[in-house]
């Protein structure tokens, strides 16, 4: 008998029944520990467990905003009658959810395009009613879920409520069997329980030791090894296959100047990507400046050239935090433009969306960005590179023409989701046009670019409901989920 | 990226049933975004405008579609280029004061024309989404339409300071103010205009020789409203882009003649000077066959470029390796060789171009700091911590309130200004918080919790210069944790990382509790702060047991040189 399930017993030999509160305080074993030992105890039947099913419930953040309105309720007020899909642009996140309730609770009616109000909604909606008990309680039993499964389930389903279960111990007692067994800790006289050291020095070959047997079936204590983040594991694991295909790793700066992020790659200066609803812009630095002067010229001339419009050098100091990791490219292409050499270059890195965030949606991805720079390279070698790539991850790729403003030709690269037939878009490439090599300052060669989207692939690799998950950290999680194989 | 409703019965009468659709519009970088029976969303990629035109949509797949049977309608085999009359069928006088507000404007009158079977409503979607996107919410140009027959010329391209109209769907005459204060295209397009308060504000108006045709580029007038009966339009296209306004006039133009109808221009009064407009300019672009195979990496003949080519809209002359490209008229994003070479490309089917593979010898590698941070985090999990990864994105709430730091801190943040988020307000300036919030969702799991995370933070330093640091933090939740466990795995990583010189300093920070927190130095530098988490802390991010914590700069200053 373990030293813990020694200690245990002899409190409760005592005490003959406690709390696993009281247990825990008197024999001064942690938590876990003592758990772990409760349960052992219990196999052997020598304690009996009396537990009793309780449950929490998490609120998520839209069910935080319905807590004085639902959405239902929202629009059952709106006066008149109007159009939904006006309307809806104007009305708050939910609303969609809000209509389909409010027809299902008989406030209103949709006549075509219009909603048609019936009657007002009770001023003690009951699911509002319900969310707001649930959050008052920190925790509820069995009864009270019975008694309101149905608000309950209604809840669960439009993602308001998450709810936990867990089984909480009432009363530990002790059985007859445990108040006869010796828990001295000492087997019988000639069986050895724990090997000690003072054992080991004394035994000889001579003398036959004998030793306890254990129930190799029962229940040890959960170890949970600290792990790598499967994120970090499955971008590591792309490193190595772009190292491995000859690609030298390369990385820059997240907040960039608009210049290197669209300017340097052709996008023009009234592009839609580069409004407020799509691009993160800085209050705080406002600016980054643009050291290279002829660079800029030469930027400056090949957006006016091209584009006709004027370029404007205040719009391209413009902080942001990059929408792509296509501006590292651009730097080094200026940068290495008179190597000899052929060269392959990759990064991997974070890139930002200006999305609104909820329980399925982020701001912020990660970009896997390739160059290659030599003599002679064509669109069939980097279709080639492409399909290599994504071989090495098992996946079949077909290609189909799109359009980018920094490559000519382009592509973009698909697969189909064996399990749900979706066409899942990873990324683009292309050969970076001529007007921005002779910016650059890159003659004579040829420049093959990609960039690719990382987190799509990763719903191959282990089960995620959302990206959210993935960054939630849950400890659960953490240490539950599948490893990626590498 | 603009999608573009069509009807199916539609375009089957045009040759294109759903089964070639879904080969040729994808083939054309183009996709399907649904189809049901009756309706297909297709998503138009935004450099060819062009194909959100249902005439030039049809125009487009026929010649790229396979059978012969469809090509017989297609632009392929028609030969010639498009010619517009100069016969002028109207006066349009420009006053010089629309230089200062809308500078640009091209009219056509188009006659005969068939408006019937859904065309109407195709014509307005394509002008509505073509002043939308390459016109960039009419800012740039701007699409009208107007029954010619409801109008009595000369026409007036004008800037005042009122007028008063019945605007579309309005019964009642209301001043521009009140347009733009109340009808829904006001509200949405006013904008567009600089000023729209001053006494002195100008607004662009189009009238007749009677009454007004619109403010533009707002909304029409509903007395010249176009109907599915209309025979007879006029065109307008109003911008601050001269570029823009042609390239559209140009897709209309087209648009209208491959529909049958007869064009006509209109004669255009400047003051003095008078000029018949539009024009349609031709333009040709030579490429030579051997550098387009060499850049595609195909093999092809210019025989077969050029028929590629007439299969994407072009006509063509072969001259041994060179062909002469005479770029279709409604094509504004041909730039240059590059681009009609893309089309020989989408022509050809990017999947029956051969794959081949780069020669040579290329030397892979890894950067520098990736490598370390692989290396530290091998150290860090020996030591019983798991990874967390959180996002560069937060908020002062739970970087600086949560951890009991002065918001004065505030003027040293990345801050972001037009975040669509409240939950994002800036870039981190620690790793703590994070994984902190990590362990307040994680009550219920088995203690203990050990988290680490190594990553960017964010900063501002002197001179507005963004400084990114490399940090590494852990943290570690149980109900024994304290100042000595978290003490001896700093110093054991220290040691690991090759630190020299590890000594420590008792520091004062006001999210540990006094007397248990401590510096970690590297001889007299200090690298790192660690310590028992206050309570306070604790329960801003709702974490219930002792915790310990370390934070250590691991790179003070992220610099990139671009240079391999």
């Amino acid at each position: 008998m373990h030293e813990y399930e020694i200690k245990i017993l002899g409190i409760l030999k005592k005490d003959r029944h406690e709390t696993d509160a009281g247990i825990i305080r008197k024999s001064g074993i942690n938590k876990d520990s003592a758990m772990w030992a409760l349960q052992n105890l219990s196999e052997q039947g020598l304690i009996l467990i009396k537990t009793k099913k309780m449950f929490s419930a998490v609120l998520t953040k839209e069910a935080l905003r319905y807590m004085d309105e639902f959405p239902e309720e929202k629009i059952a007020k709106m006066p008149g009658s109007m159009e939904i899909s006006k309307e809806i642009e104007n009305m708050p996140e939910g609303s969609n959810i809000g209509i389909i309730w409010a027809k299902k609770n008989k406030w209103i009616e949709i006549k075509g395009n219009s909603i048609i109000h019936i009657e007002q909604p009770p001023k003690e909606y009951w699911q509002r009613m319900l969310l707001n008990e649930i959050n008052k309680k920190k925790e509820f039993d069995a009864l009270f879920m019975e008694k309101n499964k149905q608000g309950i389930e209604a809840l669960v389903k439009r993602k308001l409520i998450e709810i936990k279960e867990k089984n909480i111990i009432e009363a530990i007692e002790i059985t007859e069997k445990g108040l006869e067994i010796d828990a001295s800790g000492h087997g019988s006289e000639n069986e050895v329980k724990e090997l000690t050291k003072e054992l080991i020095s004394r035994y000889s070959d001579k003398e036959e030791m004998k030793f306890k047997k254990y129930d190799i079936n029962a229940d040890t204590e959960k170890i949970y090894p600290a792990r790598i983040h499967p994120l970090s594991i499955f971008i590591n694991k792309i490193r190595k296959i772009w190292i491995e295909l000859g690609f030298k790793e390369i990385s820059g700066p997240i907040v960039e100047s608009e210049f290197w992020v669209f300017d340097a790659l052709f996008s023009p200066q009234d592009h839609p990507t580069r409004e407020m609803q799509d691009t993160f812009f800085l209050s705080n630095p406002k600016e980054i400046d643009i050291d290279d002067e002829e660079l800029k010229r030469k930027i400056k001339n090949m957006h006016e050239k091209n584009w006709r419009g004027k370029w404007e050098v205040e719009i391209a100091k413009h902080a942001v935090l990059r929408t792509h990791s296509t501006g590292v490219s651009a730097h080094y292409m200026h940068s290495l433009a008179d190597t000899n050499k052929s060269i392959k270059l990759f990064t991997i890195g974070k890139i930002f969306r200006n999305e609104t965030i909820d329980f399925k949606h982020l701001a912020e991805f990660h970009q896997v960005d390739g160059l290659i720079i030599g003599k002679g390279l064509d669109f069939s070698n980097l279709i080639f590179t492409l399909k290599r790539f994504y071989e090495r991850l098992g996946i079949n790729i077909s290609i189909k023409p799109a359009y980018f403003p920094f490559v000519e030709p382009g592509l973009e690269i698909n697969y189909v989701d064996k399990r749900t037939g979706e066409v899942i878009e990873l990324g683009g490439a292309g050969i970076i046009r001529d007007e921005i090599k002779n910016a650059l300052g890159i003659h004579d060669k040829e420049v093959l670019a990609f960039g690719l989207g990382i987190e799509r692939l990763i719903f191959r690799e282990i089960p995620l409901e959302s990206l959210i998950e993935l960054y939630k950290n849950d400890v659960g999680w953490l240490r539950n989920v599948k490893q990626i194989k590498v | 990226m603009a999608s573009i409703n069509f009807l199916l019965k539609d375009l089957e009468d045009q040759g294109l049933d759903i089964g070639l659709l879904e080969i040729l519009v994808p083939r054309i970088g183009m996709e399907i975004e649904r189809h049901d029976s009756n309706e297909i969303v297709i998503d138009i990629t935004p450099n060819r405008p062009d194909l959100m035109d249902f005439t030039g949509f049809v125009r487009a797949l026929n010649a790229l579609a396979p059978s012969l049977e469809s090509k017989k309608q297609g632009a392929a085999t028609r030969k010639h280029v498009y010619e517009i009359s100069n016969k002028p069928l109207a006066s349009l006088h420009v006053d010089k004061k629309t230089k200062k507000i809308r500078p640009f404007i091209s009219m056509l009158i188009a006659k005969d024309v068939n408006l019937k079977n859904s065309r109407l409503q195709y014509l307005l979607n394509f002008a509505e989404k073509l002043s939308d996107t390459l016109g960039r919410k009419r800012k740039k140009f701007a699409v009208g339409i107007y029954d010619f027959d409801k109008i009595k010329p000369d026409i007036f391209y004008n800037a005042v300071h009122d007028a008063k109209f019945a605007p579309l769907g309005s019964s009642n005459e209301m001043s521009i103010a009140e347009i733009l204060d109340k009808h829904e295209k006001g509200i949405k397009y006013k904008n567009i205009f600089k000023s729209v308060n001053d006494n002195d504000s100008l607004f662009p108006i189009l009238k007749d020789s009677e009454k007004i045709l619109s403010l533009v580029p707002v909304v029409n007038s509903e007395q010249a409203k176009v109907t599915e009966n209309t025979k007879n339009i006029l065109l307008d296209i109003t911008g601050t882009s001269e570029q823009g306004v042609k390239q559209a006039m140009n897709i209309f133009i087209c648009s209208f003649i491959d529909s049958g109808f007869e064009v006509y221009p209109v004669k255009i009064y400047y003051g003095n000077k008078t000029r018949v407009a539009p024009l349609l300019e031709h333009r040709q672009i030579k490429i030579n066959t051997r550098e387009a195979c060499k850049k595609l990496g195909i093999s092809i003949s210019s025989n077969d470029a050029a028929m590629l080519l007439e299969m994407m809209g072009y006509s063509t002359e072969v001259h041994g390796n060179r062909i002469i490209a005479h770029i279709p008229e409604f094509r504004s994003d041909v730039f240059n060789s590059q681009d009609v070479i893309e089309d020989i490309a989408i022509a050809y089917g990017y999947g029956n171009i051969t794959a081949k593979p780069i020669e040579g010898n290329f030397e892979g590698g890894e950067d520098r700091i990736k490598k370390h941070i692989n290396e530290i985090s091998t150290f860090i999990v020996g030591l019983g911590f798991s990874e967390v990864v959180n996002t560069y994105l937060t908020n002062e709430k739970l970087n600086f309130e949560n951890m009991q730091i002065d918001r004065a801190v505030k003027k040293n943040t990345i801050s972001i200004l037009n975040a669509k988020t409240e939950a994002i307000t800036m870039l981190r300036t620690d790793l703590l918080p994070g994984i902190l919030s990590n362990l307040g969702a994680s009550l219920t799991e088995k203690m203990p919790q050990k988290l680490f995370e190594i990553g960017s933070v964010f900063s501002l330093e002197a001179g507005n210069k963004v400084q990114e640091q490399l940090r590494l933090a852990f943290a570690s939740e149980h109900a024994k944790a304290n100042f000595s466990e978290i003490k001896a795995s700093v110093d054991s990583l220290l040691k690991l990382m090759g630190i020299n010189d590890i000594n420590f300093k008792e520091e004062k920070s006001s999210m540990f509790i006094e007397g248990r927190c401590a510096a970690a130095m590297s001889g007299n530098k200090k690298i790192g702060t660690f310590g028992e988490l206050h309570p306070k802390v604790l329960k801003a991010f709702g974490i219930e047991e002792p915790t310990v914590a370390a934070e250590i700069t691991i790179h003070e200053k992220i610099e990139y040189q671009f240079s391999i």
